[in-house]
């Protein structure tokens, strides 16, 4: 299992609702935003924890990426930024 | 590697003795340490008379360098894997391996020259590009063979200074005199700090904000338009021209085992001519660059690799060759090549607490670390400058900067905490007078660094700002 | 501190419950459990509402301590408190026979003779509070998109229970102060929280 998780924080907003999901993994800071501890997951029951963050997370912030670190958080997560019009 | 260019290394270098071999670097060749400036004929890219306002023209150019060597794209990425050539924007990294993972992703790969140079005190992409604009784009358009595309932009400030001008008359007489070039086209982008970063380039190249962007692929794998992009800085890709005509060795040859090749570094700060653009070869070392600017003593401390730098005292530096592997050994990374010179008698935490408040205004606000760390350490900074500062604060500025460290989508927020460090660690007498509530035996001494007026915060979520 | 709440509401029953306390017998205990109980389902309710606001206000910023996770934490057993408080009062008022309000009245709107309207509004931010909490609790499987924009519902169920405190409590008079004191807290917060999302960063961070 090569699966990671990683956190946007242009998108973290401090909710901390990765840490009532997975608190091993994430450390909070003092604002709520959160810090990725331990990365890699090796199992399949903290990959299923992974993924619940990662759907529950308000933001969207939280990411679960494949061994190629193309998002991977079990559904579908719009991660195209805002294209403006032509300049 | 099909053509063998002709090797042109200057008699005065005092070249050549061959000393290693390692693998993919070829031999090693040892050469004394040069510091050139512009005009120097030391130098390689600041070889020739200085230019004027228009740059240096193509005759001109090519009576130097002669016409490039017809290479193909496997001939290039011999020459880039041979030369090992590190990418000198600031971070660092191997330019072969930016495009070999774009040929590896697959499609159609865009490559974007920076040349914004968004370090203020920086100068050195800014005097390429305006006295030597051929140089560079000779450079851009064989890393557009390497990849195999026929489309490169280069990308710039809007600012006041910026040598839109000169590239643009550049390419026209390119064209002019039919060279294989690829279809050039200039994008400027806002005067930010962070809108130089490799990240918030390609989004605004790819029609977004000029941000920096949070990724879990590399850009040269997969960039924000879908395609892979190639960020390559400007001093980079004129150095690959360089090395296309006097062959990867003897261009490596010119830095040392760790550092391949001559690099430029900007001086700032306490220095004769502030600004001034030098060429670095061999193990010179920060002294010896000194010097050549007329310095004969040594400073109280150095500033290396930006604002956003590393400081060092000066009778460190003075001895420290300006390579990758001896400035690491002292904690430092060469970044953009900037080397600010803190003289006596002036206060390196007023300094730094200028130039902290400056770079958290200059945030993107996009992180949280950024929005709400960054302010409080440069107030943390400006107490500490100002003598309002007890012990416990030095603690919480320190634990502060502990949380805020790695947690940016950026390297931004990570370069201030950088800088702080050094600065708690090499002004540390300083600290304890200033904790102890004495005067600043500085005050009254003037600003050493020129550092731009801070942004403020109002704002700074407005999109506006950032296209 | 399901058992601190439960005590402090039946104090508060107590003493502000009705005027004949000392006339306490049998008959009447089902009503004053179920409006004591009321009473703690709306204090408990304010304080969940309180901390769900407070996790991610600009105003925070100030404040080390408590740190989020601790928030979090208290908001959701807060949740479950509530939840506990809520099935005795209904329970409570379901079995009083005298209250005019029944199964009926619990559980359809306007099903009661007692003040239907009033018990109504209950019944209704009743059934929008079992969605929100029930939405939260399955966050991590039905995602985002679905329970985050249903939770920001919270704050019309707070305000359609303290709407129903006000109207159907019949000692309005003596709570009062308490209902004005937490509707002003929590819109407050509500409002500024608004504000600074709308202006800035939408974080807990901007503090100036």
């Amino acid at each position: 299992m090569t699966a990671q998780i990683r956190i946007d924080p242009t998108l973290c907003r401090g909710h901390a609702i990765c840490a009532l999901f997975f608190s091993d993994a994430v450390d909070l800071d003092q604002w709520g935003f959160g810090k990725v501890a331990v990365s890699v997951i090796d199992s399949e029951r903290d990959l299923r924890r992974a993924r619940r963050a990662a759907a529950a997370c308000p933001n969207g912030a939280f990411v679960v990426t494949g061994a190629d670190g193309s998002v991977d958080n079990g559904a579908r997560r719009p991660r195209r930024l805002r294209v403006r019009a032509a300049r | 590697m099909t053509v063998q260019p002709e090797v042109r290394v200057h008699p005065r270098r005092g070249v050549a003795r061959v000393d290693s071999l390692l693998p993919g670097l070829g031999p090693q060749i040892t050469v004394e340490a040069a510091v050139a400036g512009l005009g120097d004929p030391l130098g390689l890219l600041l070889s020739g008379p200085p230019a004027g306002p228009d740059g240096e023209g193509l005759e001109s150019h090519l009576a130097r360098w002669s016409e490039l060597p017809p290479l193909d794209g496997a001939g290039v990425r011999a020459l880039l894997r041979a030369s090992a050539l590190d990418g000198r924007g600031g971070g660092g990294f191997p330019l072969a391996r930016k495009v070999e993972t774009a040929m590896l992703a697959g499609g159609r790969p865009v490559l974007i020259v920076n040349a914004s140079e968004s370090e203020p005190a920086s100068h050195k992409d800014r005097t390429l590009c305006s006295q030597r604009p051929h140089l560079v784009l000779d450079g851009a358009a064989l890393v557009a063979v390497a990849l195999g595309i026929d489309e490169v932009v280069i990308h710039l400030h809007r600012a006041l200074g910026s040598p839109v001008r000169v590239l643009e008359a550049a390419m026209a007489e390119r064209q002019g005199r039919s060279i294989a070039d690829p279809r050039w086209s200039i994008s400027t982008g806002p005067d930010r700090y962070v809108s130089g970063e490799s990240s918030a380039v390609a989004r605004y190249v790819a029609g977004g904000e000029a941000r920096p962007l949070f990724t879990t692929i590399p850009l040269a794998a997969e960039g924000p338009s879908g395609r892979p992009t190639v960020i390559s800085n400007a001093e980079t890709v004129a150095h690959l021209s360089v090395i296309a005509r006097m062959g990867p060795d003897a261009w490596s040859g010119l830095g040392t085992a760790s550092s391949p090749g001559p690099r430029l570094v900007t001086l700032t700060g306490a220095v004769n001519s502030p600004g001034r653009v030098l060429e670095v070869s061999g193990p010179a070392t920060l002294g010896e660059i000194l010097a050549t600017d007329g310095m004969s003593t040594r400073p109280a401390a150095v500033l290396v690799g930006g604002f956003a730098g590393t400081w060092l005292l000066g009778d460190d530096a003075w001895q420290t060759p300006f390579s990758r592997d001896a400035l690491a050994a002292v904690g430092v990374q060469p970044g953009c090549g900037l080397l600010g010179v803190l003289p006596h008698g002036a206060c390196g935490l007023t300094e730094t607490a200028r130039i902290v408040r400056y770079l958290a205004g200059e945030s993107a606000g996009q992180c949280g670390t950024c929005v709400a760390g960054l302010p409080r350490l440069a107030d943390s900074c400006e107490s500490l400058a100002a003598g309002t500062f007890r012990k416990r604060g030095v603690r919480k500025m320190s634990a502060l900067a502990d949380t805020v460290l790695g947690s940016g989508a950026c390297g931004h927020p990570d370069a201030v905490v950088r800088l702080i460090r050094s600065t708690l660690d090499v002004f540390e007498d300083d600290v304890v007078r200033h904790l102890a509530g004495h005067a600043c035996r500085a005050a009254d001494h003037p600003p050493v660094f020129a550092v731009p007026e801070p942004v403020l915060a109002i704002g700074r979520d407005d999109t506006r700002e950032w296209t | 501190m399901l058992a601190g709440l439960l005590v402090a509401a039946l104090l508060v029953g107590r003493f502000a419950g009705t005027p004949t306390q000392t006339l306490l017998h049998n008959k009447m205990l089902p009503w004053i459990l179920g409006r004591s109980l009321g009473v703690a389902t709306y204090l408990s309710l304010t304080a969940m509402v309180f901390l769900g606001l407070w996790l991610r206000h600009p105003w925070r910023a100030r404040f080390r301590r408590p740190g989020p996770e601790s928030i979090l934490w208290a908001h959701v057993s807060l949740a479950a408190c509530t939840v506990a408080l809520l099935a005795g009062h209904l329970t409570a008022l379901a079995l009083d026979r005298y209250a005019g309000v029944g199964w009926t009245g619990v559980f359809v709107p306007w099903g009661a003779q007692y003040r239907p309207t009033a018990v109504a509004l209950g019944t209704l931010a009743f059934y929008l509070l079992l969605l929100v909490i029930g939405t939260a609790a399955l966050a991590g499987s039905i995602g985002r998109a679905v329970w985050f924009p249903i939770h920001t519902a919270s704050v019309v169920v707070f305000c359609m229970t303290l709407a129903h405190g006000v109207l159907s409590g019949s000692d309005g008079t003596s709570l009062r102060w308490v209902y004005v004191a937490s509707g002003l807290v929590v819109l407050t917060l509500q409002f500024t929280r608004w504000l600074a999302g709308t202006l800035g960063h939408g974080s807990a961070v901007i503090d100036e």
